[in-house]
Parts: C-alpha cells; structure tokens; sequence
C-alpha cells in the first residue's frame, strides 16, 4: 500500500478573513513498509499534512493516493480508509473519554464489522502490545492512569484498529527518556512485522536514529527528502542553520573549527564515536 | 510541545530572570536543560536520589540509571572513549566542553 501525494496544497481562513497558505504544492510518495519522518519548525505544516493524509482534511488542491486511488474522490470509501490508517495526535492522553479502559480501546471497533469476539481479541491483543496486563488494565478508568499509561492507552486505541498504516503527531513529545526509549523501540517492531509508519517528530536524534526516509517541511512548502542520512547529510549544508542538525553533527563542526576535521558523513553518535576513537587512539595520530 | 528553538527561547528568558536576581526552580526530563543549573535535586519515584552540583549528577551513570535517566551525550561520549583507551582529562557535560577537552588532548600528543 503505497501514498502518492501530488501537488498537494492547504489553505484555511483566519477569522479576519485572511486566508493562510499552511501547505504549498508538496509531491512525493511514500512506500509500502517504510518509516517516514516528517520533520520541520513549528508552523511548517507538519500536522496539517497528517490530517491530509488521514482525510480529516480535504486539500485545496492536489491529491492524494492510496494504492492509486485518490481519496478525496467522490464515491470512495471513507471507511476502508479509516480501517488502513491509524494516526495519533498530539498529546493522546487527552482524547480518553470511555468509564474503563476496555471501552476506550474498543470504541475505533465499534464501525469496524467485526463481531464482539474479534473485538474483544483485539483489545487484549492491543493492551498487551502496550505492555499491560489485560485482566489488571481492564477495568480500570482510563483518567486514573499516570500520564505514560495513559498515552499508551491511546496508543492501544488506535493499534486495536489494526491499521496498516500508522501515523503519530510528536507521539515522544513530554515522554521521560525511557519512555521515548520504549516507544521508538515498540514502532520499531511494528514497522518490522510490515506496518508503514509516519512520524512527526521535533525530536532530530529519534528522526535520525530511527527512521528510513524523511521530508523535511518549511513554511508549508517541502524544501528536502529522501533517504534519512543523505537528508541530514545535506541539512548541514543549508543556510537555515541549526535547525535539523544532530547533535554529533553539531558537535563535528564545532570541532572543525578548533581544527580537528573529521568526516562530514558523520551524523549519528555511533558515527562520532568510532571517528573520534580511530581519531584519537595511537593508530589514528600516527 | 515547542521544537528546538523554542526551546532555547524559554531556556534564555529562564537565565535572564535568574540574572536579574529571580531564584529559578526548573523541572525537567531532558538533562541538557539542567547543565546550567546552580543545582540538581535528582527525583525518582517520589524520593530524592541525590542533590549537588551538576558535575557530580550528570556525570554519574549510575545514578542516573537510577533515575531512569539518560546522560548528556558529551558525558555518554567520555565513557565510551575512556573504554577504548582515550581519557579525556576531565568528563564534560556540554559539546563545548567536550569540544575543549578534545583539542586539549590532541595538542598534548
């Protein structure tokens, strides 16, 4: 299932009536399988084109394609489309509602067709996924959770769906660095076991680290993509400074400027360690 | 959720205050935020796990795996370094200081 997106633009009217451009004629594709980043500043876009993406939009112009058809085309099917992608939005935790936790994984089934068995599966299957105990979890109100159980709760909300496609709206933002840990670790193995994941992210070292192709948006206009190292390879390179940089990337130039040159290939920390290791053993002074 | 330069914004407003004479109590999950401070009082699960200088919590890599924590990157970079043979003269919290600790140790050789 691959996403075509072509000459895609989003405008909306500000109540004083002025019409604002959030995205600018963006083409690009996306493929079957793939872990996308999206990256950018604040006001780039970034969230506008996930709901695009999600149909919760519909563009000004352009289109959009899901293996080939557009979905914003009359007569087709808003809820298959809704059973292939999944998407989470900032800050999850919010959008529970339900009396138990069960009920609020449930609810994205309730349209879904399947009978109350699969449904039921699907939930223990999604909590559990979630790292809970389903029998302990069950119960429980969703609003009496600490704030990371309660996002991964969301997050079993919309696993329950079974997407194909998931997509997550700065799904580490405000989680402790274990927690981001186990997040990235868990859309990982999602995207191992075949699901296509986009993730929006101002997080640059988990864009880096973690996914295979990025797009990077400015002012709503798609200025870079491609592969994630050639992306950040390239991010250095342009005028709009640090924004987008790694940390090692930083950390490579301030250290050109003290007159130590190392590869401007290096991106990841990984990367710096092993130059700075061949650098600054015996081996590499000599 | 603010990106990187937001960040900094808010990080300048903090340090001007506390110029100006405003005691500033910060509480934050990324350590780099806590680089600058006079002082880090190092929380986990309702306990205070430590309180000093941030040279002596930041660089402390049990205790903070204690706190579920990560290190800075430059402090992560000194022990991965000092494994393979390199020391560096001192661990460095910030990249200048790693920067510095660097070229020191290339202009000794």
């Amino acid at each position: 299932m691959s996403i075509t997106i072509e000459n895609l633009s989003y405008s909306y009217v500000q109540h004083s009536g002025e019409k604002i451009a959030a995205l600018k004629g963006v083409s690009c594709s996306i493929e079957v399988g793939d872990f996308v980043g999206i990256m950018g500043p604040t006001g780039c876009g970034k969230t506008t084109l996930l709901q695009l993406l999600a149909g919760l939009l519909s563009p000004t112009s352009g289109h959009i394609y899901l293996h080939g058809d557009d979905i914003n085309a009359k007569g087709y099917d808003r809820n298959s489309l809704r059973q292939t992608i999944g998407v989470l939005f900032q800050y999850p935790e919010y959008q529970l509602f339900a009396t138990t936790v069960e009920k609020d994984v449930a609810f994205g089934l309730k349209h879904s067709g399947l009978c109350r068995d699969e449904i039921n599966a699907n939930v223990k299957w999604a909590l559990e996924t979630m790292g809970f105990e389903f029998e302990k979890i069950r119960h429980q109100s969703p609003l009496a959770l600490s704030g990371g159980e309660k996002r991964r709760v969301a997050i079993a909300g919309v696993l329950a769906t079974k997407p194909k496609i998931l997509m997550f709206d700065e799904p580490i933002a405000g989680l402790d660095p274990y927690g981001r840990q186990s997040f990235l670790h868990f859309i990982t193995q999602m995207n191992q076991s075949g699901t296509t994941v986009i993730m929006v992210s101002h997080n640059i070292e988990a864009l880096c680290e973690y996914t295979r192709h990025l797009l990077v948006l400015e002012q709503g206009k798609l200025i870079d993509s491609g592969a994630t190292r050639d992306v950040f390879g390239r991010r250095k390179q342009m005028a709009s400074g640090a924004f987008g940089q790694t940390e090692a990337q930083k950390i490579v130039t301030m250290l050109s400027e003290g007159a130590l040159a190392l590869s401007p290939a290096i991106v990841t920390y990984d990367d710096l360690l092993s130059a700075l290791k061949q650098e600054l053993t015996r081996g590499g002074m000599g | 959720m603010l990106d990187p330069s937001g960040r900094q914004e808010v990080i300048k407003i903090m340090h001007k205050l506390h110029k100006a004479g405003k005691t500033i109590i910060a509480i934050t999950h990324y350590v780099e935020e806590a680089v600058t401070a006079d002082k880090i009082i190092l929380m986990h699960q309702g306990r205070v796990l430590s309180c000093g200088k941030p040279q002596a919590i930041l660089s402390n890599l049990e205790l903070m795996e204690a706190a579920e924590l990560m290190v800075p990157m430059p402090v992560r970079l000194y022990y991965d370094l000092q494994q393979a043979g390199v020391h560096l003269n001192r661990c460095p919290l910030t990249d200048e200081e790693l920067v510095e600790e660097i070229c020191q140790l290339r202009s000794k050789t």
